[in-house]
C-alpha cells in the first residue's frame, strides 16, 4: 500500500479515538464451523481418527466411475479385449480404439485425481496419527496399518495405469506440487514396506462386521499380488500360501454367491454408501430393461474364450436380445438398484489368491502344486482338471483361466496381458489402432502444464 | 435531513462573507457615470449591468471618498441621478428610477415568520430580503426569521438553493408560514451516499440515482429488473425468464478473477444479508444444476419496487471506500419510502395482465425434419431400425406437434396490487404499506411466483428537533412453485413425438410397444416449491448533542429463511423402471444483524464548511443450511414429508461471518466551489487467518465548481453548472467465504457403514489476505441553458491486484487448489455518459430524455507462470472474458465435415494445440439506454430502450455441445442453413448425421466450441413503456379524490438483434427467454 498523507492519518486517529479500543480482534475470531473439525482436531482422540480412515472408503464408494469404484473395471476392460461402448461416446471410444489422448479427462479426473487424493488423504492420517498424543495405541496401529495398506494399494494401481508416477508420502503441498516421476522400482519398494508395515500392525480380525476395512491377511494378499507382478514367485507362494492357510476363508462354493456380502472368499471388499445402490458396477453394467441394449458389452473373444461347460458363463453373464442382436454384459454383481444391501464391491477375493499361488509354484517348477491350485478354481466352475503339465502351458492355463474368472474385475486382464508381454500379440491382431506404447496410459495433459516436472509416457 | 441542514448552513456562510461591505477609495471630478461605475467594479469584483442608453441621461459625478464601503459610493454616485441599482450577489444592476408616488410616508414594520418546506420542515438560512434593497436576514435554525423596517409596499424574495424562489408582497404586514417548493432541478436533488446525503451539485464521488419515478413505471417483481440498462456502468442480466430467477449485478466491469465481483447491496444502511447470491439447493427451472449460490430464485425479489425510494449506485472510491473490504465491485444502496407530514392519504395502486416469453427460434415442421432425418441415415450408410430411428418407423411420421408452443408457449398472468397509507404530522410520520405481487409462469400449469409483503416506516424528532428515531420493517413471504427442470431445454424433440399424455393426462411411456425415456410433460410433475421469508428491520436514532455536533446510532436486522421442497413422484417416472419416489427438502436461515454507532461533526473552518464522520461497525451474519434427501417412497400421496421414504440422507451446515470496522469521513467545502472527500476505514474480518483480518482501505476526492468562477460565467453564459471531480482510492474485497483458512475436515456425505466419516476439505493456507482494488475516476458534469441539459461524463480506471484465486493445483497434491492471494492484476477501464434533457418545456406539451452510454474495457494486465497455472485459458492483456475455440474455416467440400484451422500444421485438429485462446471475449463492448418522457394536456408515455454491443454463444453452441446434431433425433431452427450434400459443394454446415458417423459426430463437438460457436448477440430491448392518463383535477374533487390515473404498461415489448439463438441476454437456448409482460392499472389516492 502507497504511504498515506498525514492528514488521513490525523484524522483516523480522530476516528479510532471515538470508539475507544473497539478494534477488538476477538470478535472475528470465529472457529470452525459446526460439523467440520480441523486436522489437529481429527486426530486429538480414538472417534473422529476411526472416522478419518471411513471417509477414505467412503469417497471411494460415494462416486461413480472413480478409481476405486468401477474406473479400473470399466476403462481397462475397453483398452483391453474385454468390454466396448454400444454407443458412439468419444471419451470411451478412446479406451476402446487404444487412441487415448491425454487430454481425455478420464485420465485426469477418474484415475490420477481421484488416487492421489486418496493418497493425500492416506498421508494426512498416518502423519497425525504418528503425532498424535491423544489416540490409543491399538486404534494406532490399526489406523496405522490400514492406511500404509490402502496407501500401498493405490500406488500398485497408479503404476499398473501410468507407470512411473510421483511417489507422495507427505501432506505439504509445496512439495507435493512439484514431484517428478518416481522410478516404477522404487514405487514398488515402498508398497512392500507398506503392505509389510501392515501385515506387522493389523489382526487377522476385521474392524467391522465383515471384510469391509482391511485385516492382516489384505495386507498379505496385496503383497502377494506386488511380488507376482515383480516376479518375486518365492515371496509371492509365501504371501498367498499365508492367506490360503489362515483359515478365515474358503471358496464360495456357488458361483452365484461369490460377490455377495459375508462372501466367504472375500478378502476385502467395500460398503456401498449410496442409498438405494448395491454395487455401481451391478448399477452400471446391468441394462435397467430387458430391451436396452447394455451400455458395456462383451467383447466378442472374450465370449469365445469360455471353455465348454464353463458355469461362469452363464452365472456370470447376462444378456439382452435387440433386435435379433444379443448382447452379453457382466452380470457378477446381480443388484441394479436396490435398497437392501445384498452385495458389497469385491475388491480382493480367495480366487485370487489360489492362482497367483498356481502361477508362482509353476514358475518355480512347482508343478503339481500348480496344477492343484489352478484345479481348486476350474472345478468350482464346473470344469475338469488341467491337462497343463509344464510350466510353460501351465502358466499360459493359468492366465486363460484368470482371464474367464477375472474378467470385468479390477483390470485384472489388461495387467496380465501388459507383464505377461502378451498385450502387442493379442491386442495388437485385434484391434486396428493398437500400438505396443498403449500399454501405459498418458499422464493428463493438465498435470504436466500444472507440473512442469513431469515428462509423459512414450507413444503420446 | 440532516445533510440539507448542513448544505443550508454552507449557504449561510458563504452569502455571509459576501455581505461583508467592500471598501474602495473613488476620487472623481465631472466623471461620466459609465467610468464611474467601471472603475468601481474594478476595484470590487461587481459586476454591473446597465443599458447604455438609461446612462446617457445621469448627470457627471464628482467625489472623492477614501476607504468607503461600496454601497456608501454607490448610494453616493446615484444620489441626485435619474437611476437607481439592485444588488442580485455579485451582480448590479443599473436601471432607471420609478419616481416613488409621492403619497404618505409608507409604513414600517417589522416583520416575523417561518421558513418551510412542502413536508412543514423548517428551511434554516434560507434567506429572506427585501426586493430592490438587497437588505434582508436569514432564516434561523427553526426557520424563523425577524426583519425590521420592512414597508407595506414592500415585497419581499425568499431564497435558498434547492428551493424555488418566491416573492410575497408584505402588504398588511402579516406574513404567514412561508413554504418554498423544492427545485425540481435534479443538480439539488437529494443523493443517498454512504452513512449520509449529499447532492449531485456537490457530490465528489461517481454516483448514479434511480428513483421510484423510474421503478415504478416498470411492472416487474424484482428492483433489478427495473434498474436494467438505466445507469451507466452498471450491467444487469436476467438469468432465466421463469419467474422470480436472478439478475447478475456487476458494476464497472468484472474485477476479480475468480471470487465474487458482485456489488454490496444495502437496504436503509443494512448490508442485505444474502446479497445478491441466488437461493436454492434443490435442482429447479431456476436452477438446473441445484448448486446452492449458482443459479436460482432472487433474494432482491423480496424487495417490493413499489416500496423503494431510490436507488443509488455508488462507483468509484470516493463513494465506496468507506464500505472498506466490501465495496470492490461497487456498492447499491437501497432507501425504502418514507412518510411526509401533511394530509392523512391512502393510495391503492392496482394493475393486472399477462406475460409471455419474448422470442424464441421456430422450430422444423414434421415433413422437413423427417426430410432431414432421412438424409442423414443416407449420409452415414446406415439403416434407420425402430431403435434408432423410432420417429421415421414406429411413430405417425403426419403428426405434428408445436413444441415450443406446448410446453413453454403459455401465458403467465399478472396481478400486483398495493395500499399505502401515509400520515404525518411535523413530529411524527408514518407510512405502512401492503403489497401483493404475482406473476404465473408460461410453463403448462405452472404457478409461478408470489409476493405478499407488509411496509412500516415511522420516523419521529423531538418538539426542539435535537432527538430524532426513524425506524423501518419490512416483512415478505415469496411463494415460488416451479418444476424440477426448464422445459425449455426440451423443445426440441421430434415434433412428431407420440403423444405425451394419455387418458386422464397421465404421462405416456410408449407407442406401439416402443417406449421411450423422455417425456417433457413428466417434468411437469417434478414439483418445486420455495417458500421463503424475509424481514428486514432498521431503526436509526440520532441526537444533536451541541450546535453542529449529533451522534447518530444506526441498528439493523435482517433475517431470511428459504425453504424449499423438491418432489419427483412415481407418477413422473417411466413405469418399466419400477420407479420409487424422491423428495428432497432445503432449509437456509440468514441471520444479520448489524450496529453502528457514529458521531457527526460540522463545523465553519476558514473560508469553508468541514463535516466530519466517525463511526465504527459491527457485524455478524450467521448461516444455517440443511438438505435433506429421502428416498424410496412406495406412494407419492407420501411425497410431502420425510415419513414415508425408506431411507434419508442429510446435510447441514452452519457457518459464521463476522465483520467489525471503524471509519472516517471529512468533507471540507469552500463556498461551494472547491470540495475535498476524504474516507478511510479499517477493517477486520473472520474470513481471514490470524494475523490476517484486519486491512486499512481509504480514498480521496475532490470537486471544482468552475461554473462559479466569473471568467466562466463571462465566456460562456448558456453552461449554468461545471464541475469537474477526481478521486482516487482503495478498496478491498473478502467475497471467499467463511472458513476457507481452515484446514478443515468435513463430513463425507454418505458416511462409511453408517459412522461417521471424514474427509480433508482443504488445504491449510491461513497466510492470504485481502484483495485489494485501487480506482481512479474523473468526472466532468455539465449544466446548459439552466440545467435542462445535463451531461455527465465519467472516466475510470480501478485495477484489482493480490487477486485472491484458488489457485489452481497438480492434482497429485490431492487437490484441485488453494485460495492464495496473487499478484494478478485485472484492470477495468471504461467511459460513462449520460445525459438527461428538457427538449420540451409548454405548459401543454413536454418532452425530456435521458441517455446513458458506457463503454467498458477490460483487460488482465498481468500474471506471473499464467501458462502453467489453471488459469492458462485466460490472456494477459485480454479481457477475463476471453473464451477460446478452434477456428471454424466452413465445411470441406470433399468430405462434407467442419474444417477447422490446423495450427500445428500436423494435419490433425487436436486439443488443446489447434485451440486458438482467443477467439472472442463475451463482455459488452457498449451498452446502455436510452429513455423519453412525453407529457400532453393529461396523458404521460414513457419509452425506454435498452442496448447492449456483444459477442455471446449462439444457438449451436447448445445444439452442438449438447449431441443435437442436424439429423440426429432432436428437432432443429426452421432457419437452418443450407447443409453440405455432395462433393464440391460448399455450405455452412457440415452434412447431416444421424450419429453414426464418427467423423462428423466428433466435428460437431469441435464446432460448438469453434469461432461458429460465438456471433453476435447485440440488441436493443424496448424494455418499457409506459402511458398513463391523469384524472383532471375538476374530476378527482367531483369524486373525493387527491389524485389518480389510469395506465398501460409494457415490459420487454419489442427485441431487435441479429442475434442467432433464443434471446440475446440470455444467450442459451436451453433456458427460459425473459418473459414480455403487459399490463393495465390504476392508481388513486383519497
Amino acid at each position: 500500500m502507497p504511504s498515506r498523507p498525514r492528514h488521513i492519518n490525523a484524522f483516523l486517529l480522530l476516528a479510532l479515538a471515538f470508539p475507544g479500543g473497539i478494534s477488538c480482534k476477538k470478535f472475528v475470531q470465529v472457529g470452525a464451523p459446526a460439523g467440520q473439525t480441523t486436522t489437529a482436531l481429527v486426530f486429538s482422540n480414538d472417534g473422529t481418527a476411526a472416522a478419518a480412515i471411513n471417509g477414505v472408503y467412503s469417497s471411494m464408494m460415494g462416486t461413480n466411475n472413480s478409481f476405486a469404484d468401477v474406473a479400473m473395471t470399466l476403462y481397462t476392460g475397453l483398452s483391453a479385449d474385454e468390454l466396448y461402448n454400444t454407443s458412439p461416446n468419444p471419451p470411451l471410444d478412446q479406451f476402446t480404439q487404444n487412441t487415448l489422448n491425454s487430454n481425455n479427462l478420464v485420465l485426469q479426473n477418474n484415475f490420477w485425481g481421484d488416487a492421489y487424493s486418496y493418497i493425500y488423504q492416506l498421508n494426512a492420517i498416518l502423519e497425525g496419527v504418528a503425532g498424535s498424543t491423544g489416540i490409543s495405541s491399538p486404534v494406532k496401529d490399526q489406523l496405522t496399518g490400514e492406511a500404509s495398506c490402502v496407501r500401498a494399494f493405490c500406488y500398485l494401481y497408479l503404476t499398473g495405469l501410468f507407470g512411473d508416477v510421483p511417489l507422495e508420502t507427505g501432506t505439504t503441498y509445496a512439495t507435493n506440487a512439484t514431484f517428478p516421476r518416481t522410478p516404477v522400482a522404487q514405487v514398488y519398494q515402498q508398497m512392500i514396506t507398506d503392505l509389510e508395515t501392515a501385515q506387522s500392525l493389523l489382526s487377522p480380525q476385521y474392524p467391522t462386521d465383515g471384510p469391509l476395512r482391511p485385516n492382516k491377511w489384505t495386507a498379505a494378499a496385496l503383497l502377494a499380488r506386488v511380488f507376482l507382478y515383480q516376479g518375486n514367485w518365492s515371496g509371492a507362494e509365501m504371501e498367498s500360501s499365508l492367506v490360503i492357510n489362515s483359515g478365515g476363508y474358503s471358496l464360495a462354493p456357488a458361483l452365484k454367491g461369490v460377490f455377495l456380502a459375508y462372501s466367504p472368499e472375500a478378502i476385502w471388499q467395500m460398503a456401498p454408501v449410496i442409498p438405494g445402490l448395491n454395487t455401481f458396477e451391478g448399477n452400471d453394467f446391468i441394462p435397467s430393461d430387458t430391451g436396452v441394449v447394455p451400455a458395456y458389452a462383451l467383447d466378442s473373444n472374450l465370449l469365445k474364450s469360455f471353455e465348454a461347460g464353463d458355469l461362469r458363463k452363464t452365472a456370470w453373464l447376462g444378456h439382452n436380445t435387440v433386435n435379433g442382436q444379443t448382447y452379453y454384459y457382466p452380470y457378477k454383481y446381480k443388484v441394479q438398484t436396490g435398497n437392501t444391501n445384498t452385495e458389497n464391491y469385491m475388491v480382493l477375493r480367495l480366487a485370487e489368491q489360489y492362482l497367483i499361488r498356481a502361477e508362482a509354484r509353476a514358475e518355480q517348477g512347482e508343478i503339481p502344486g500348480a496344477q492343484a491350485d489352478l484345479d481348486t478354481i476350474r472345478s468350482r466352475a464346473g470344469l475338469p482338471p488341467t491337462i497343463a503339465n509344464s510350466t510353460n502351458s501351465l502358466l499360459s492355463a493359468i492366465h486363460q483361466e484368470s482371464r474367464v474368472e477375472f474378467f470385468a474385475e479390477w483390470g485384472h486382464r489388461w495387467f496380465d496381458l501388459k507383464r505377461s508381454g502378451l498385450a502387442m500379440a493379442i491386442l495388437g491382431t485385434e484391434k486396428p489402432e493398437w500400438q505396443g506404447t498403449d500399454t501405459l496410459y498418458p499422464l493428463p495433459l493438465s498435470q504436466l502444464q500444472s507440473n512442469t516436472f513431469l515428462t509423459q509416457n512414450p507413444g503420446y | 435531513m440532516y445533510a440539507k441542514l448542513i448544505i443550508l448552513m454552507l449557504i449561510w456562510t458563504h452569502t455571509y462573507a459576501q455581505l461583508q461591505p467592500v471598501r474602495l477609495s473613488l476620487h472623481v471630478r465631472e466623471a461620466r457615470m459609465e467610468d464611474v461605475l467601471s472603475s468601481i467594479g474594478h476595484q470590487t469584483g461587481y459586476f454591473f449591468v446597465y443599458d447604455r442608453a438609461i446612462l446617457r441621461g445621469a448627470s457627471r459625478v464628482t467625489l472623492s471618498l477614501d476607504n468607503a464601503p461600496v454601497f456608501e459610493v454607490l448610494d453616493r454616485c446615484f444620489e441626485g441621478q435619474p437611476l437607481t441599482y439592485v444588488v442580485f450577489d455579485k451582480t448590479i444592476v443599473v436601471k432607471l428610477r420609478v419616481p416613488a408616488p409621492r403619497l404618505t410616508a409608507p409604513e414600517t414594520l417589522t416583520l416575523t415568520g417561518r421558513v418551510s418546506n412542502e413536508r412543514k420542515e423548517a428551511v434554516p438560512g434560507a434567506s429572506v430580503r427585501i426586493k430592490g434593497t438587497g437588505r434582508g436576514v436569514f432564516a434561523s435554525d427553526d426557520g424563523g426569521f425577524t426583519l425590521a423596517r420592512v414597508h407595506t409596499t414592500d415585497t419581499l424574495v425568499i431564497s435558498c438553493i434547492g428551493y424555488e424562489p418566491r416573492e410575497i408582497p408584505v402588504k398588511a404586514g402579516v406574513i404567514p408560514d412561508i413554504s418554498l417548493k423544492m427545485l425540481v432541478n435534479t443538480l439539488d436533488e437529494t443523493v443517498i451516499i454512504a452513512y449520509g446525503t449529499t447532492t449531485r451539485r456537490l457530490n465528489t464521488g461517481s454516483v448514479s440515482k434511480v428513483t421510484q419515478s423510474d421503478i415504478g413505471l416498470q411492472p416487474v417483481a424484482d428492483p433489478m429488473a427495473a434498474l436494467e440498462g438505466r445507469v451507466p456502468g452498471l450491467l444487469i442480466t436476467q438469468s432465466s425468464g421463469i419467474p422470480g430467477s436472478y439478475f447478475k449485478v456487476q458494476i464497472r466491469g468484472q474485477n476479480s478473477i475468480l471470487q465474487g465481483s458482485d456489488p454490496l447491496f444495502v437496504v436503509d444502511g443494512i448490508p442485505y444479508a444474502p446479497n445478491n447470491t441466488p437461493l436454492g439447493q434443490i435442482v429447479s427451472a431456476a436452477n438446473p444444476s441445484g448448486n446452492a449460490g449458482s443459479g436460482g430464485l432472487s433474494p432482491l425479489a423480496l424487495l417490493n419496487p413499489a416500496d423503494i425510494e431510490s436507488i443509488e449506485i455508488l462507483k468509484d472510491a470516493d463513494a465506496t471506500a468507506i464500505y472498506g473490504s466490501r465495496g470492490a465491485g461497487g456498492v447499491v444502496l437501497i432507501t425504502t419510502r418514507r412518510g411526509k407530514p401533511g394530509k392523512t392519504g391512502i393510495n391503492i395502486n392496482v394493475y393486472t395482465g399477462a406475460g409471455e416469453i419474448t422470442h424464441t427460434m421456430p422450430l422444423m415442421k414434421t415433413s422437413s425434419y423427417l426430410q432431414m432425418r432421412r438424409e442423414a441415415f443416407v449420409s452415414d450408410q446406415v439403416t434407420p431400425t425402430s431403435i434408432n430411428a423410432p420417429d421415421l418407423l414406429v411413430w405417425d411420421t403426419s403428426r405434428y406437434t408445436n413444441f415450443p408452443k406446448l410446453l413453454i408457449g403459455g401465458i403467465g398472468a399478472t396481478t400486483d396490487a398495493g395500499l399505502t397509507f401515509n400520515a404525518g404530522n411535523d413530529e411524527t410520520q408514518v407510512l405502512m404499506s401492503g403489497n401483493y405481487h404475482r406473476q404465473a409462469g408460461v410453463f403448462p400449469g405452472s404457478e409461478g411466483d408470489q409476493r405478499t409483503g407488509l411496509y412500516v416506516s415511522v420516523i419521529h424528532h423531538s418538539l426542539n428537533k435535537r432527538f430524532s428515531a426513524d425506524f423501518m420493517a419490512n416483512l415478505t413471504a415469496d411463494k415460488n412453485t416451479s418444476i424440477a427442470q426448464d422445459l425449455t431445454a426440451s423443445i426440441n424433440i421430434a415434433p412428431d413425438y407420440p403423444s405425451l399424455t394419455g387418458p386422464g393426462g397421465k404421462p405416456e411411456w410408449q407407442e406401439k410397444g416402443v417406449s421411450y425415456t423422455v417425456n417433457p410433460m413428466a417434468y411437469l410433475l417434478d414439483r418445486y416449491t420455495a417458500n421463503t421469508g424475509n424481514m428486514i428491520s432498521h431503526l436509526q436514532l440520532r441526537y444533536k448533542v451541541l450546535p453542529g455536533l449529533t451522534l447518530k446510532a444506526s441498528l439493523g436486522y435482517n433475517t431470511l429463511q428459504v425453504s424449499e421442497t423438491g418432489i419427483v413422484p412415481i407418477a413422473a417416472q417411466n413405469p418399466s423402471t419400477a420407479p420409487t419416489g424422491f423428495a428432497q427438502f432445503g432449509n437456509k436461515y440468514l441471520q444479520n444483524w448489524i450496529a453502528e454507532p457514529q458521531i457527526e461533526y460540522t463545523a465553519k473552518v476558514l473560508q469553508g464548511k468541514l463535516d466530519m464522520l466517525a463511526g465504527a461497525t459491527w457485524q455478524g451474519l450467521t448461516t444455517t443450511e440443511g438438505l435433506i434427501s429421502a428416498y424410496g417412497y412406495q406412494d407419492d400421496a407420501l411425497l410431502g414429508s420425510t415419513n414415508g421414504a425408506s431411507g434419508l440422507s442429510a446435510t447441514n451446515f452452519v457457518s459464521d461471518y463476522r465483520y467489525e470496522a471503524v471509519f472516517s469521513r471529512l468533507n471540507y467545502n469552500v463556498q461551494d466551489r472547491y470540495i475535498l472527500n476524504l474516507s478511510a476505514r479499517e477493517d477486520g474480518s473472520s474470513r481471514f487467518g490470524p494475523g490476517k483480518q484486519f486491512a486499512r482501505f481509504e480514498a480521496a476526492g475532490a470537486a471544482w465548481i468552475f461554473s462559479k468562477m466569473r471568467a466562466v460565467r463571462d465566456f460562456f453564459p448558456f453552461l449554468s453548472f461545471g464541475k469537474l471531480r477526481a478521486s482516487y482510492g482503495i478498496t478491498g474485497n473478502d467475497q471467499i467465504g467463511d472458513y476457507q483458512y481452515l484446514d478443515i475436515w468435513s463430513p463425507t456425505p454418505y458416511p462409511y457403514l453408517g459412522s461417521s466419516s471424514l474427509y480433508p476439505a482443504r488445504l491449510y493456507n491461513p497466510y492470504y489476505s485481502w484483495e485489494i482494488n485501487r480506482k481512479i475516476d474523473v468526472g466532468l458534469e455539465l449544466g446548459f441553458l439552466h440545467d435542462r441539459i445535463l451531461l455527465t461524463t465519467a472516466a475510470y480506471r480501478d485495477r484489482d491486484g493480490n487477486q485472491l484465486i484458488k489457485y489452481g493445483l497438480p492434482l497429485q497434491t490431492g487437490f484441485t487448489g488453494i485460495t492464495e492471494n496473487f499478484p494478478a492484476l485485472v484492470q477495468n477501464k471504461g467511459f460513462e455518459f449520460s445525459l438527461t434533457s428538457k427538449n420540451i418545456t409548454g405548459r401543454k406539451f413536454s418532452w425530456s430524455s435521458t441517455l446513458n452510454v458506457t463503454l467498458p474495457w477490460n483487460k488482465l494486465l498481468s500474471f506471473p507462470g499464467i501458462g502453467t497455472s489453471s488459469y492458462s485459458n485466460l490472456q494477459v492483456g485480454q479481457p477475463l472474458s476471453i473464451v477460446g475455440g478452434y477456428i471454424n474455416t466452413g465445411v470441406n467440400p470433399e468430405t462434407g465435415i467442419f474444417s477447422f484451422k490446423d495450427l500445428n500444421n500436423d494435419g490433425q485438429i487436436s486439443y488443446p494445440t489447434d485451440y486458438a485462446k482467443n477467439i472472442g471475449h463475451l463482455a459488452p463492448d457498449l451498452f446502455g439506454g436510452w429513455g423519453n418522457n412525453f407529457t400532453l394536456h393529461e396523458w404521460t408515455l414513457d419509452v425506454f430502450a435498452g442496448f447492449r454491443v456483444q459477442k455471446g454463444p449462439n444457438y449451436y453452441y447448445y445444439y452442438y455441445n449438447s449431441g443435437y446434431l442436424p439429423g440426429t433425433l432432436y428437432n432443429q431452427p426452421a432457419s437452418e442453413s443450407a447443409h453440405w450434400q455432395k462433393t464440391g459443394q460448399s455450405a455452412p454446415l457440415q452434412r447431416l448425421t444421424a450419429g453414426y458417423n464418427a467423423s462428423a459426430y466428433l466435428a460437431g463437438y469441435n464446432f460448438a466450441n469453434s469461432s461458429a460457436a460465438y456471433s453476435d448477440a447485440s440488441f436493443i430491448r424496448i424494455s418499457n413503456i409506459s402511458l398513463s392518463y391523469s384524472i383532471s383535477a375538476d374530476r378527482l374533487k367531483k369524486w373525493g379524490l387527491q389524485s389518480g390515473k389510469i395506465y398501460l404498461r409494457a415490459q420487454n415489448l419489442l427485441t431487435l438483434t441479429h442475434y442467432k439463438g433464443s434471446d440475446p441476454e440470455t444467450q442459451n437456448a436451453g433456458v427460459l427467454p425473459p418473459l414480455k409482460v403487459v399490463v393495465a392499472g390504476i392508481q388513486f389516492q383519497f
